[in-house]
């Protein structure tokens, strides 16, 4: 659980950035001054030594921070794991020696991870400042590669030069983890400015959503566990937000296994997205109120549906989108029986968009624990509520859609496993919903190394179940912790 | 501005290029604008865009044969293709390649394999955004939506400008986490220590349960459910397609229109029910501005319907959805209307007449005035067609217009009276019959024709002295249309003036047509005369009068005609005597 504030968390991440920022460009300086002095000294002479010193106090400054890192070069510019580096003169010669160098080697930089220790770095050094290219990219890439697991220098992984760092799988994976990271929380910053315009300045821009929403449907066909296992952070303060963004995944998800074409996605995905826009229209102190509501608090909240219709159809353009957004918005507390609210004068049985997104709220809802303040379900417990109002509250057909995309063990579950191992959802699978990735983050000793997590199927170890869903609250894990790793 | 003119802008001159495969990227990426151009100008049934199309996807084709891929750089005011450049904007305002470049677009790219129907749906989404500057809808998203799959395009990132911020998981770690709290879920849930609950149930049962999967304890119904979501039967994956193909059937307009009504039904305040009717308001004026006056209907007839179900129920609301309606005939409202049948092509006037004829009589004012501002004939004749019920019983308002110093408005608005057919009118046409043009003084005839009242008659027989020979001959036919007797001594006196000879073919042929159709035996003896008079050395004039006459003989209904044309038509004069005999097959053929 993230229990800071969006804005509190974008001054965080503004800090590290600078960090990155400042010490990114002193590890460039010095790790070009060490290969360049690697390359008169050996590594017993006093000058190496001093020079190896900065080096490693540079690096350790760093892992106190992270605990992986890379340092890559694209389209001219220096990164610093995701942080760009500026430009300035007096890296100038450094900057344009990695910027030579490297692309001759195959690598666009090197990833660092923590325990490395003072000879993997000396060799490693050693290793650049007298290593030759071939004339084929491929072949240099490989001989690096090769001379590093011959020196055991283990974490420090090379990144191959090629088209956006995806020819290497672990490059790969990283590169959709990180782009599914970065789709996601601009989803939640787009709700957001969406909701704070609605509620300030009755407009609604949709082409924006409709952008954002394109981005997460793109990383669903790309990737569709890293983008679930998002779902599973909680936020509180934020709440709002994240829960639009998780409902907009998990129905464009919900969608996407049954079988709906892009543009169907990117109008159920709108409306998903919009679909609490409504609240905007209600008092904050309704919204964010502590404490239990009372029959008048029901009553104001019972007409969001209506506020979010009203809201949209002002502001935007009559047409398929709208009508569809507003579908969802209206709809999504209607039972399947046209029960539910709002109170309609003729029941009718809600539209397709909107019967996803009542069965992804409702779960969301209960799996978050935040919404009217209802106690927080574990993702087995809600699943097993929900099936018991299947027929009168959700489509059954679609809500066995729902299990079979998302799993009855969603990603991002902690589950302790028949080996007496405690691990969280990596992967559903869809064929054997009892038998998903897991990634292992306590071993039968009660071990946590989280730095080396490794992730079983528990398709092929088929002498290990899943015994139990964990209650992540209860001991106070944070599943946010694990995403990144394995 | 002429539209070969528009065509030809903004197209980079290949004549001067020398490298052919250049020359053609050039060339063809002018094909392209001009095709986008053409969609925009000719209407939809023009056969010109179609030909450009068809040219282009050949060019484009062939190029992608050759080149594999041509990617095209968007900059603000020019295209390239890789240096070179294949379009720069003539001006701001025409700006092709600003299109693109505002949703943020670097580049687009067409590969080899490219279908025709890819590059028509490319087309028409780009004349779409040139077309409207809707912020709705972006280029990208709309790209994205197509699914291209010979046709991309690159996007930049920033045009998102969403306070967007990289988020790493660590930052989004909040207590500290620690081994005590994962020691203490290893003991609690894993390792199976015999505590005091356990002396209620057997250990190894409990442990068993414990070793099982978490849904052991769901109900039987709802554990055999996820046990079988993994896989779906053959009706399951029917219905799935169903669901998709049924949701596919989804009409925007009438779920927005049927959504609307739903949340005015559920209003309960005065607010709401206001905000609400101001939706309906928003919804109609969305559905006008896109030609779309077939849903336009829809909702004002239901409008109606609540109106008259209020009015039934004796609802409290009524005042309420009665105002509502009025606003449908401000003069803004109306503005919006005449706008869209000015700009847009392919309108189906009938449903235009229709919506108009639905609004309240507040709109009779705001329409007689839109006559002067509408641009096209159609668009007259639907406003004119409304008018007709709406100013049925307030034709003072409907009549202002004739004092409107545009003729054409005045003719319409005199057309409208007469269609409203009420006596009344007469004294608008007493005015209008004075109106310096022609067209004007025409319409009025016609119009009073329609009266059919002696007022009316009285009108037309003044109008044969008028100074316009139309208007005269004109004034003629309504009089024999409408049989009206008493014309005939007007008739008569002018064919029997001297000059009548000096008139035109029409006028003579009319006039005597006229006089044997009103006057019975009394135009027997005139046209006989006209017919038989010896002159020696007849003038051209004379002897076209005569025969004209002959042919008149035609319509008098008399024994007596018959004989004088049978005489006529064994007469030494040949053409006098063709005439007679054509005139007899004729009243054969009549009787």
């Amino acid at each position: 659980m993230f229990s800071n504030s969006i804005s509190d968390i974008k001054k965080q991440q503004e800090a590290f950035e600078a960090f990155l920022e400042e010490n990114g460009r002193k590890l460039v300086s010095i790790l070009y001054s060490t290969i360049k002095v690697s390359g008169m000294y050996d590594a017993n002479n006093n000058r190496y030594i001093e020079q190896a010193a900065k080096l490693r106090e540079t690096l350790s400054v760093i892992f106190a921070q992270e605990d992986d890192f890379s340092l890559t070069t694209k389209g001219g510019h220096f990164f610093m794991s995701e942080a760009r580096l500026r430009t300035e003169r007096d890296l100038d010669t450094a900057m344009t020696y990695f910027l030579e160098k490297w692309p001759a080697m195959g690598v666009s930089g090197f990833s660092f991870s923590k325990g490395l220790d003072p000879r993997e770095l000396d060799k490693f050094v050693y290793l650049i400042s007298g290593f030759e290219p071939v004339e084929d990219v491929r072949d240099s890439f490989q001989q690096l590669k090769d001379r590093l697991n011959q020196l055991r220098i283990e974490r420090i992984v090379p990144v191959w030069i090629g088209d956006d760092d995806k020819d290497t799988p672990e490059a790969d994976k990283q590169s959709t983890r990180a782009q599914a990271r970065k789709t996601f929380f601009s989803a939640v910053g787009a709700v957001q400015e969406t909701m704070n315009q609605a509620r300030s300045t009755n407009t609604i821009n949709v082409a924006k959503t409709k952008r954002v929403v394109q981005e997460l449907i793109n990383r669903i066909i790309e990737d569709e566990a890293a983008i679930t296992e998002l779902t599973t952070l909680r936020s509180f303060d934020d709440y709002t937000y994240v829960h639009s963004v998780n409902v907009c995944v998990l129905s464009l998800i919900l969608g996407y296994h049954l079988g709906m074409d892009r543009k169907m996605l990117s109008n159920l995905g709108v409306g998903a997205l919009l679909h609490d826009i409504g609240k905007t229209k209600l008092p904050l102190e309704l919204v964010n109120k502590p404490g239990m509501f009372d029959e008048y608090d029901w009553q104001q909240m019972r007409k969001h549906p209506i506020h979010g219709v009203k809201a949209l159809v002002k502001a935007r353009a009559t047409d398929e989108t709208t009508a569809r957004a507003c579908s969802t918005i209206f709809e999504h507390h209607l039972a399947l029986d046209g029960t539910g609210y709002p109170d309609l004068l003729t029941k009718r049985k809600p539209s397709l968009f909107a019967r996803i997104v009542a069965i992804v709220d409702t779960y969301n809802a209960m799996t978050s624990g935040r919404v009217y303040h209802v106690k927080r379900h574990l993702p087995d417990d809600a699943i097993t509520s929900m099936a018991n109002r299947i027929e009168k509250a959700f489509d059954p057909l679609l809500f066995k859609v729902f299990i079979n995309s998302l799993g009855i063990y969603p990603v991002g579950t902690v589950v302790a496993l028949s080996s007496n191992e405690i691990g969280i959802i990596a992967k559903n699978n869809p064929a054997d919903l009892e038998r998903p990735e897991v990634k292992i983050i306590a071993n039968q000793d009660g071990l946590f190394e989280i730095n080396e997590v490794k992730v079983i199927d528990l398709s092929e170890e088929r002498d290990i179940k899943v015994t139990k869903v964990i209650d992540d609250d209860k001991y106070n894990i944070d599943v946010a912790n694990y995403i990144d790793i394995g | 501005m002429p539209m070969e003119e528009l065509l030809e802008l903004s197209n980079i001159d290949s004549s001067e290029i020398a490298e052919p495969l250049k020359k053609r990227i050039i060339e063809a990426f002018n094909l392209f604008v001009k095709t986008v151009k053409a969609k925009l100008v000719y209407p939809a049934s023009s056969r010109l865009p179609q030909q450009f199309k068809e040219e282009l996807f050949v060019r484009i084709k062939g190029l992608c044969e050759e080149l594999d891929t041509i990617v095209f750089k968007v900059e603000a005011d020019r295209i390239r293709y890789e240096e070179l450049e294949v379009y720069r904007a003539p001006t701001r305002a025409d700006n092709f390649a600003h299109v693109f470049f505002r949703d943020g677009i670097l580049s687009f790219q067409i590969k080899q394999g490219i279908y025709e129907k890819e590059l028509e749906t490319f087309i028409e989404i780009i004349s779409r955004m040139l077309r409207s500057a809707s912020v709705d809808d972006d280029l990208a998203t709309l790209l994205w939506e197509s699914g291209f799959e010979h046709i991309s395009y690159k996007l930049m990132d920033d045009v998102f400008n969403i306070d967007t911020f990289e988020y790493g998981t660590d930052s989004l770690k909040s207590t500290a986490q620690s081994k005590i709290d994962l020691r203490g879920l290893y003991e609690n849930e894993i390792t199976l220590d015999i505590t005091a609950e356990d002396f209620e149930v057997p250990t190894e049962e409990k442990k068993k349960k414990a070793r099982s999967s978490p849904y052991v304890d769901a109900a039987g119904s709802i554990s055999e459910f996820i046990r079988k979501a993994a896989t779906y039967d053959e009706s399951e994956k029917a219905a799935m397609a169903e669901m998709l193909a049924s949701d596919a059937r989804f009409e925007y307009k009438i779920y927005t229109m049927n959504l609307l009504f739903e949340v005015l039904g559920l209003e309960v305040d005065n607010a709401g029910y206001h905000e609400s009717l101001e939706l309906f308001a928003k919804v109609r004026d969305d559905f006008i501005k896109t030609g779309d006056f077939k849903s336009a209907v829809t909702i004002l007839t239901r409008v109606r319907e609540l109106e008259q179900a209020f009015k039934n129920l004796k609802d409290l609301k009524l005042d309420k959805i009665q105002g509502f309606i009025e606003s449908f005939a401000s003069s803004e409202r109306i503005k919006v209307i005449v706008n869209t049948l000015n700009q847009l092509k392919d309108i189906d006037y009938d449903n235009v007449t229709e919506y108009l004829k639905l609004l309240p009589w507040q709109a009779i004012t705001p329409l007689v005035l839109a006559l002067g501002d509408l641009a096209h004939f159609p668009a007259r004749r639907a406003v004119c067609r409304a008018l007709v019920p709406l100013g049925a019983e307030r034709i003072e308002l409907v009549g202002k217009g004739i004092e409107d110093p545009r003729w054409y408005v005045v003719r319409n608005i005199v057309s409208v009276l007469g269609q409203i057919n009420n006596p009344r009118a007469m004294s608008y046409f007493k005015r209008t019959i004075k109106h310096p043009d022609i067209r004007v003084r025409k319409e009025t005839l016609m119009a009073a024709a329609k009266v059919r009242s002696d007022e009316a008659f009285d009108f037309l027989i003044v109008a044969l002295t008028d100074e316009d020979e139309k208007l005269q001959i004109l004034a003629l036919k309504e009089l024999v249309t409408n049989k009206i007797a008493r014309a005939y001594n007007q008739i008569e006196k002018i064919v029997s003036e001297k000059e009548f000879k000096d008139r035109s073919t029409d006028q003579i042929k009319e006039f005597l047509e006229a006089l044997a159709q009103l006057g019975g035996e009394k135009a027997f003896i005139v046209l006989r005369k006209m017919a038989t008079q010896f002159t020696f050395l007849s003038s051209e004039k004379q002897k076209r009068l005569k025969n004209y006459a002959v042919r008149a003989f035609s319509f008098v209904q008399s024994p007596e005609a018959t004989k004088v044309l049978e005489k006529i038509a064994k007469a030494r004069d040949r053409v006098l005597a063709d005439t007679a005999r054509r005139a007899l097959y004729r009243k054969t053929k009549g009787e």
